[in-house]
């Protein structure tokens, strides 16, 4: 088992490590950089500026320097200082914004996923045992909508709602007398307030595909010779149903549970768009559109190595969960 | 109360969600209403200068009863003693704003929404921080002394002498000096190791640079001395190539300057940074006077009328609270801003900011964009606290089509050159229907030219070639392209079928609707289509744009036509009217033997020679900038109108209509029809000094 667990973490620690280098490379293959998207931003507006300051910001800025460079420096950075890099746009370091932006975000998402949870799996047990009555088609009509209906234009649309129903639509995570508010009562009130929308939303997009999966998996066990064995030997139906192939049926949402972390941090950046939430990953998409380079990449490196860890969570949760795999 | 059609609606969220997935954190400027355009607002008169004041004198141990009023806030932080009393803090000779609306109160927060994550460029910079030299006065129509109460300009046009108003104070109380002025100049643009390449300012034309000097003649009073006649410097000045002269502390960024500070380099080293000339850039402005360090940094000292308590960060809203050392007065003496604080809250997307404003969570924005016009008459109409002003578009036109003369294709750079083509090609567009269709009914067909307000308007350039005649646009197509395909379509002077890329931006940031241009475009592309004439649309990123810029790739463009409308605009903004501007495709090919560039001599083979004329062009528009009485300017100008209406550069298509800007009802002072742009300083020339809030 310990050989078997050293050999995974050599294993993740150069995927890492690729990945780093790689996603390095794809944020510098963009045309242009941080310097262009300023400077456009500038020329748009109407401003006149020589072609000669844009070199000598590029140099300023260290992006004359040949790609392997950058990334050393970048990456030593990273090692030696725990700085993931200079955001040009907010003038400090990424890995503090990147911190800043982690617990609402967590919080957030983990609200969505135990909501998304708690009514999806006992629906998928309920759908498989009570084939074809109205809550299995319910169920299957609500969530095939859910997963059909893009995530935004539902935001749309409950913003729209929210706006003509209470004269004020659902923005943000906060009231605007709370954004800066110290935490108190009120003003945790004031979030559950704004909380149910991105959480209702992730609820009805994701409940769909996890009932239908908990369903389908659920029907496969029930059929098995084990299940009709116990059921000849007088185990009653609901000691049938959860000793094992409820258990069994679980191993596909264990085995995403590694995606689940960095959806955490990175949270649903669509969604986070059009409700304005302050979430990493809305931070993300800004620093990508700005060629924010130093930002991007160390985004993209936190969440691909969130991504290594969390799987390699899952396989040791699988193992725990199910004795098949560890003897396989 | 009015509800919304299930079409209206379902057309917004398709808007929206268009925005989404052009993934635009684009804000899209004002375009027409119908409103004909509302006589500029009466400009208020200068302000008297006041009678001059004995110099301060410590105060007594009982001071007499001040000269001038202050909010109650600072009052409390006087008497509290960590202030100095009002009269220290103002200049002897405060500038002077009239209010434009009705007097003010003090007191009151702001509320701005912005899109996307720059506070400057999302409307920031034109709120708490640019001040200049010179301003302009509100109706556009002249500048006026600001941060100097006085300018002598020699007869010959070369030396300007500026004398600041004494006693003007950054906002961390200390003074406002010549030696800044002279720090900028002497040791930043001028500075070998920061500006390798020779001193940089938009203020600063190539034809001046040779020869330039400033010089210092006391504390209040410096001399710019330019090599060449230079009479439209002060036009420069107001608008936001000016800004600079107001952006360099010297007391403040000497500790990071070489000259000033030998252990420059060692501070550098100590933030993880190779020298000192990183240093001054991170600390002080980039090499172009980029204003953001006004919005992060609270320490850095301003001049503006709000400075920043709390910087926007990874966060969603900036607080600035009022500069206690604010230079402006009212007419009945209290000093300005009226205002307490503005807080400026980061929307990720414009329809989620347009919610924001309906909720009543905000009190300004900026570019609040044609497409939600209707949305908010609505709410206005349905009692949402909503008040709606129209603002003046400086801009000439809504659209400009280039044609790439310098194009590196032979046969495209052939067609294009001859003004046949544009005829025809004009002639080809229907611009009834595009307004009709795209604007909403605002507006009027007009080719890029000065408005008819403008003292620079100018009759054939802005009328010609307007109606939309298929046969006359036929009979000249016929003269350059006389043959055809089988399908009708046109074939090239070499016999191959003719076609032509035409290039939009998929997004912008500011300044321009994009979404207008393209369903502009797409009905031109009929159009075209109608008289043989193959276009095909290829929208890009402007990153891309900038990489096909340098290696001559676009043959054929569409723009705004705005900037260089109103006013005297078209003189500091030339852009339709000579070759070899940034934005003047027409002229692109052509641009590196008319202007300095950058591009390598690999890049530069991509490019062509153009005819002598132009380099003429050019000299007459830097003539005409020359002159240093307005007669003499406008007569300069109108030769060089002329020409560009001869060389028929750029097709227009329409005048903008009346733009609008909601407000919440709590805010008052922006007055109506103001002029709006981006050389006017868009919401700067309504002084939002003077803004303040009505109730609660």
């Amino acid at each position: 088992m310990w050989k078997f667990m050293l050999r995974r973490l050599s294993y993740a620690i150069v995927a890492i490590f690729v990945i780093s280098l790689v996603s390095f490379a794809v944020i510098q293959l963009p045309p242009g950089d941080y310097v262009t998207d300023m400077i456009n931003r500038m020329r748009l507006a109407g401003g006149k500026l020589d072609p000669e300051f844009e070199q000598r910001m590029r140099e300023v800025y260290g992006f004359d320097q040949p790609m392997i460079v950058q990334y050393a420096k970048w990456m030593g950075n990273i090692i030696t200082r725990g700085e993931f890099g200079y955001s040009f746009v907010y003038k400090r370091d990424a890995s503090e914004m990147i911190m800043e932006r982690l617990p609402t975000t967590a919080v957030m998402v983990l609200g969505a996923v135990m909501l998304t949870w708690s009514i999806a799996l006992p629906l998928g047990v309920y759908a498989a045992v009570h084939k074809y009555s109205i809550l299995d088609y319910g169920a299957g009509f609500i969530g095939f909508f859910g997963l059909a209906v893009p995530s935004f234009i539902l935001a749309i649309i409950v913003l729209y709602f929210t706006y003509r129903a209470f004269g004020r639509a659902t923005i943000g995570l906060f009231s605007p007398e709370y954004v800066d508010a110290p935490w108190s009562w009120n003003k945790l009130l004031d979030l559950l307030k704004h909380m149910w929308v991105p959480a209702l939303l992730a609820a009805v997009t994701g409940i769909g595909a996890l009932t239908q999966t908990m369903r389908a998996n659920l029907l496969d066990e029930l059929n098995k010779p084990y299940v009709n064995t116990a059921r000849a030997k007088g185990l009653s139906e609901s000691r049938l149903l959860w000793k094992y192939p409820v258990r069994h049926a679980l191993n596909p949402f264990v085995s995403t549970i590694g995606w689940l972390l960095p959806a955490l941090v990175a949270g649903d950046v669509i969604i986070s768009i059009v409700l304005n939430l302050p979430t990493a990953g809305s931070m993300l998409y800004a620093a990508l559109l700005q060629q924010d380079q130093y930002v991007a990449a160390g985004f993209i490196l936190l969440l691909s190595t969130l991504t290594v860890i969390g799987t390699l969570i899952s396989d040791l949760l699988l193992a725990w969960l199910d004795p098949r795999i560890r003897l396989s | 109360m009015k509800t919304v059609s299930r079409r209206k609606f379902l057309k917004a969220a398709a808007f929206a969600a268009g925005t989404v997935g052009l993934a635009a954190c684009a804000t899209t400027a004002p375009a027409p209403t119908a409103a004909p355009p509302a006589p500029p607002t009466e400009a208020p008169k200068p302000a008297e200068p006041a009678a001059p004041a004995e110099p301060t004198k410590a105060p007594e141990p009982a001071a007499p009863p001040s000269k001038f009023n202050e909010s109650p806030m600072l009052a409390e932080m006087v008497k509290a003693g960590k202030l100095p009393p009002v009269d220290q803090r103002l200049p002897e000779n405060p500038q002077v704003v009239t209010p434009l609306v009705s007097e003010g109160k003090y007191g009151g927060t702001l509320r701005q929404g912005i899109v996307g994550t720059s506070v400057t460029w999302g409307g920031g910079l034109y709120t708490v921080q640019w001040e200049n030299l010179v301003q302009w006065k509100p109706d556009f129509s002249d500048t006026e002394p600001s941060l100097a109460e006085k300018i002598e300009i020699s007869p010959d046009g070369r030396e300007y002498t500026f004398t600041l108003r004494k006693g003007i104070k950054w906002s961390d109380g200390q003074p406002f000096t010549a030696d800044d002025i002279m720090f900028y100049i002497n040791d930043v643009m001028f500075n070998k190791e920061l500006n390798p390449g020779g001193p940089g300012a938009d203020w600063l034309p190539n034809s001046q640079r040779e020869g330039f000097k400033a010089e210092k003649v006391d504390d209040q009073t410096f001399k710019l001395i330019f090599p060449n006649p230079y009479g439209t410097l002060l036009y420069n000045l107001a608008t936001w190539s000016g800004r600079q002269f107001a952006q360099y502390p010297k007391h403040y960024l000497q500790q990071f300057h070489k000259a000033y500070n030998e252990k420059a380099d060692e501070l550098a080293k100590q933030e993880g940074l190779e020298n000192w000339v990183q240093l001054f850039f991170r600390k002080g402005p980039d090499t172009w006077g980029n204003p953001d360090r006004f919005m992060d940094v609270p320490e850095y000292p301003s001049l503006g009328p709000w400075v920043v308590v709390q910087p926007i960060g990874s966060g969603t809203t900036a607080k600035f609270t009022r500069n206690p050392y604010y230079w402006k007065v009212d007419d009945k003496g209290n000093q300005l801003p009226y205002m307490d604080e503005v807080v400026v809250t980061a929307y990720q997307d414009p329809e989620t900011r347009a919610l924001a404003m309906l909720n009543g969570d905000l009190d300004f924005i900026k570019d609040p964009g044609e497409g939600n016009r209707e949305l908010y008459f609505d709410a206005m109409n349905e009692g949402k606290p909503i008040s709606i002003i129209s603002r003046t578009p400086d801009g000439g036109n809504t659209i400009s089509i280039h044609f790439n003369q310098g194009s590196k294709n032979p046969v495209l750079r052939e067609v294009f050159q001859n003004k046949d083509f544009r005829i025809g090609m004009s002639h080809a567009i229907n611009r009834e229907e595009i307004i009709e269709v795209v604007f909403k009914g605002q507006g009027k067909p007009a080719q890029v030219a000065p408005l008819e307000s403008s003292p620079l308007y100018h009759e054939k350039l802005a009328n010609q070639y307007l109606e939309y005649d298929v046969a006359k646009a036929n009979e000249h197509l016929d003269k350059v392209l006389p043959n055809k395909d089988a399908n009708g379509m046109r074939l090239g002077p070499d016999g191959k079928p003719f076609s032509i890329i035409w290039t939009c931006l998929d997004q912008n940031y500011t300044g321009g609707d994009v979404r207008s241009w393209l369903q502009a475009a797409e009905l031109m592309v009929g159009y075209f289509k109608a008289v043989g004439v193959e276009v095909k649309l290829d929208v890009i990123s402007d990153q891309v744009l900038g990489e096909r810029r340098r290696t001559n790739d676009v043959d054929m463009f569409i723009f705004h036509g705005g900037e260089g409308g109103a006013g005297m605009s078209a003189i500091f903004d030339p852009r339709w009217h000579i070759p070899g501007e940034y934005w003047g495709f027409f002229s692109h090919g052509w641009s590196p033997f008319l202007v300095p560039s950058d591009l390598t001599d690999e890049e530069k083979a991509n490019f062509v020679e153009p005819p002598p004329r132009m380099a003429e062009y050019r000299k007459m528009f830097e003539e005409a900038t020359q002159k240093t009485t307005r007669e003499e300017q406008i007569t300069a100008m109108k030769k060089v109108l002329d020409a560009s209406a001869e060389e028929f550069w750029v097709i227009g298509v329409s005048r903008p209509g009346m733009g609008y800007q909601p407000t919440s009802k709590r805010l008052v002072g922006l007055p109506d029809g103001a002029i709006d742009g981006w050389l006017p300083g868009t919401h700067k020339i309504m002084r939002p000094e003077q803004w303040f809030i009505a109730e609660g």
